[in-house]
């Protein structure tokens, strides 16, 4: 069963196209990253799945409903976000109570529990929170809500390393024992790939990629060497990336598909091969035409 | 469980030669049940389609096998043919690369059996100690 | 796991209402302090003072009233409504279950929960007002038939405070949502008031004695309570369509 189906969604601010004829399923019960760079059009998306905003053109369906507007599909969604308010009259347990009662499988325990690990004073108000400290706070909403569909937009802003490490994992316990369909923003891939089961990487409101992390990890390589030999061996085939490194030297991203026969001689052409980081990848994938930032300090 | 996320080995793979090395040091039985993909997930911190890849490439291997609704098994000759294998595919491979890498050194095949039978001794005696 | 039970919405509605209950305590705070501040500027000044003299004898009137204090919580109950449609207390909402029907029912309990305790507490400060006078001034010098307060009319000022109050919080609430769906809103409805009231000056005069000259309290709530639906109901139309920004 699919939680979410989107089919040719187009979401337009007066002439500005946020996201632009996107379409895509996701399965029940999937942990989903949706990654993209700044402006990429990831939070109108998920705030579109929450039913915050409509789409101007396209369907959307979430649990087989238009999420818009909608009491039920709110019911079973949460979204997550670091503008979250609260009222200044609560105080962070009375926010914990008064939320809980919105979500029919909410956990106290599990609420209380991940509180008082993260150590938040229970009298605080949720406005004098710290940056990481907020964004911390709302996860812990977010993963005791329990909710089918749980939407994480770039959950982690602002919360140091340690703290980014025991969130992913308390979420991915949890989902373990309390399998949902989750959704997770982020523009840094590498942090959260792990506990991911798909990508779908959005460039400029388009769908880029949606397929397992486990292809996307060896969907392509990097090549570097001579650049005569380099060029020679990678003829007519299309390239992710390329850049030129130091004089007469080539390093181009290539997938792996298309230099799988000849992939033997890389090495007897005096090439080598570097494996890819996702990170990287993505950047590539999402690049602008050509050339890096490098090449604006190569024109001086 | 830390994997090595820097490695060009995919996690999944991570996770399968963990698992041999379990069978290999006799901590998991033949015949007896291997961890469950939702044990693996949470071990490792992955997500459990991942750790269920894992599994699956020692079940293409008859490493384990699959008994219905009650989960994976260590195949009765498991240890025998990791062995085996390790011994096919990754001894040989470390060798090729022990040779290559001697033959660019300038280190003659004598002189590198020396250095091979030197450090086992190092290592009986640190044993020893 | 996944419930397939339908969301009720007015069960839904009840638990956003106790949520805001709970969350705006604060403005009942403030509507407590405007009471206060009124009673204090009734008691220094009074409304009117009155002085004259020829020399010989000089008499000197102070008229002192409460009418000071409902003013207030007028204007109190009209600012209150306008808040609850801004952007940033629609955002207190984000974190739970809602939608826009569930969201305007709410606040439109809200509101009547507001509309009835200023109602009480303002009349209550008028009996405040009163009682402090009686023991701060001479009682001779108080000429007043309506001094003392009757039971029945201090409900029948309750009741028309309250229900004066809904009106003003169904007038502040369209006029919130208006200015959401555009900020010219904010020029144009009073422009449009004060149009009326120069130009068509029979048709403002008898719109507002259709309210204020109603001599009997049914026919006054009455008339209160179905200009009050539409409000609300033209409120809750137009901000159906409208997307939660952040």
């Amino acid at each position: 069963m699919n939680v979410i189906q989107c089919r040719d969604v187009t979401k337009s601010y007066g002439q500005n196209k946020a996201l632009d004829r996107l379409s895509f399923e996701i399965g029940e019960n999937k942990i989903t990253g949706f990654i993209g760079r700044n402006g990429a059009g990831k939070t109108t998306l998920l705030k579109m799945i929450a039913g915050y905003i409509k789409p101007t053109q396209g369907e959307l369906q979430v649990f087989s409903r238009k999420p818009f507007n909608n009491l039920d599909v709110s019911a079973k969604t949460i979204f997550i976000d670091d503008n979250m308010t609260f009222p200044d009259s609560f105080r962070l347990t009375d926010i914990l109570s008064e939320v809980a009662s919105f979500y029919a499988a909410w956990n106290s325990n599990l609420a209380i529990a991940l509180f008082n690990y993260f150590s938040f004073d229970p009298n605080q108000a949720h406005s004098n929170l710290s940056k990481g400290s907020k964004s911390t706070f709302n996860s812990i909403i977010g993963i005791a809500s329990r909710c089918p569909l749980t939407i994480l937009d770039e959950p982690t802003t602002g919360m140091d390393s340690a703290v980014r490490k025991d969130f992913y994992k308390a979420l991915l316990k949890d989902y373990l024992e309390h399998p949902r369909t989750i959704l997770l923003s982020s523009h840094l891939l590498s942090e959260l790939e792990e506990i991911l089961e798909d990508i779908l990487l959005i460039d400029n409101g388009s769908k880029c990629l949606h397929l397992p992390v486990m292809e996307l990890r060896e969907l392509a390589v990097g090549i570097r060497g001579n650049e005569q030999a380099l060029l020679t061996f990678v003829e007519g085939k299309e390239l992710i990336y390329k850049e030129e490194f130091a004089k007469g030297s080539l390093y181009v991203v290539i997938k792996k598909e298309l230099i799988e026969q000849e992939f033997k001689h890389v090495r007897q052409n005096g090439l080598e091969v570097l494996p890819i980081s996702t990170d990287d990848l993505c950047v590539y994938l999402t690049g602008k035409t050509g050339g890096g930032i490098d090449d604006v300090f190569k024109r001086g | 469980m830390i994997l090595n996320t820097d490695s060009m080995k995919p996690i999944y793979v991570q996770i399968a030669e963990w698992l041999e090395l379990e069978i290999l040091n006799s901590n998991i039985k033949e015949d007896e049940r291997i961890y469950s993909q939702y044990q693996l997930a949470d071990m490792f911190t992955v997500n459990p389609a991942t750790a269920a890849k894992g599994l699956n490439l020692l079940a293409d291997e008859n490493i384990v096998y699959k008994r219905r609704g009650l989960g994976m098994f260590v195949s009765p000759n498991a240890k025998q043919f990791i062995l085996t294998k390790r011994r096919k595919q990754i001894l040989e491979q470390m060798i090729k690369e022990l040779v290559i890498e001697a033959n660019r050194l300038d280190v003659s095949e004598s002189e590198l059996i020396m250095m091979i039978h030197n450090f086992g001794q190092d290592d009986k005696e640190e044993e020893q100690l | 796991m996944m419930s397939l039970k339908e969301v009720d919405l007015l069960s839904i509605s009840s638990k956003q209402y106790v949520y805001k209950l709970k969350a705006y305590s604060t403005l009942f705070y403030g509507l407590l302090l405007a009471q206060i501040i009124a009673l204090f500027f009734s008691l220094l000044n009074g409304i009117s003072y009155m002085s004259s003299g020829n020399g010989e004898l000089s008499v000197s009137v102070n008229t002192y009233s409460a009418s000071l204090v409902i003013i207030f919580s007028f204007f109190w109950i009209l600012f209150a409504a306008i808040q609850l449609t801004t952007k940033q207390y629609k955002q207190l909402e984000n974190p739970l279950v809602t939608n826009s029907i569930s969201r305007n029912l709410s606040n439109i309990g809200f509101l009547m929960t507001a509309c009835v305790f200023g109602g009480i507490t303002s009349s209550l400060v008028g009996v405040l007002l009163r009682i402090i006078m009686y023991f701060t001034f001479d009682r001779s010098q108080i000429i007043s038939d309506e001094f003392i307060l009757a039971f029945s009319d201090l409900l029948l000022g309750i009741s028309v405070a309250i229900l004066y109050m809904v009106l003003i919080s169904g007038i502040g609430y369209l006029t919130g949502v208006l200015t959401k769906v555009s900020m010219a809103f904010v020029i144009i409805i009073p422009a449009v008031i004060i149009g009326i009231s120069k130009a068509y000056t029979d048709i403002f005069q008898s719109l507002i004695k259709f309210f204020t000259l109603e001599s009997s309290l049914p026919l006054f709530g009455l008339k209160v309570i179905i200009t009050s639906i539409l409000l609300f109901g033209v409120s809750i139309l137009i901000s159906n369509r409208e997307e939660v920004s952040q």
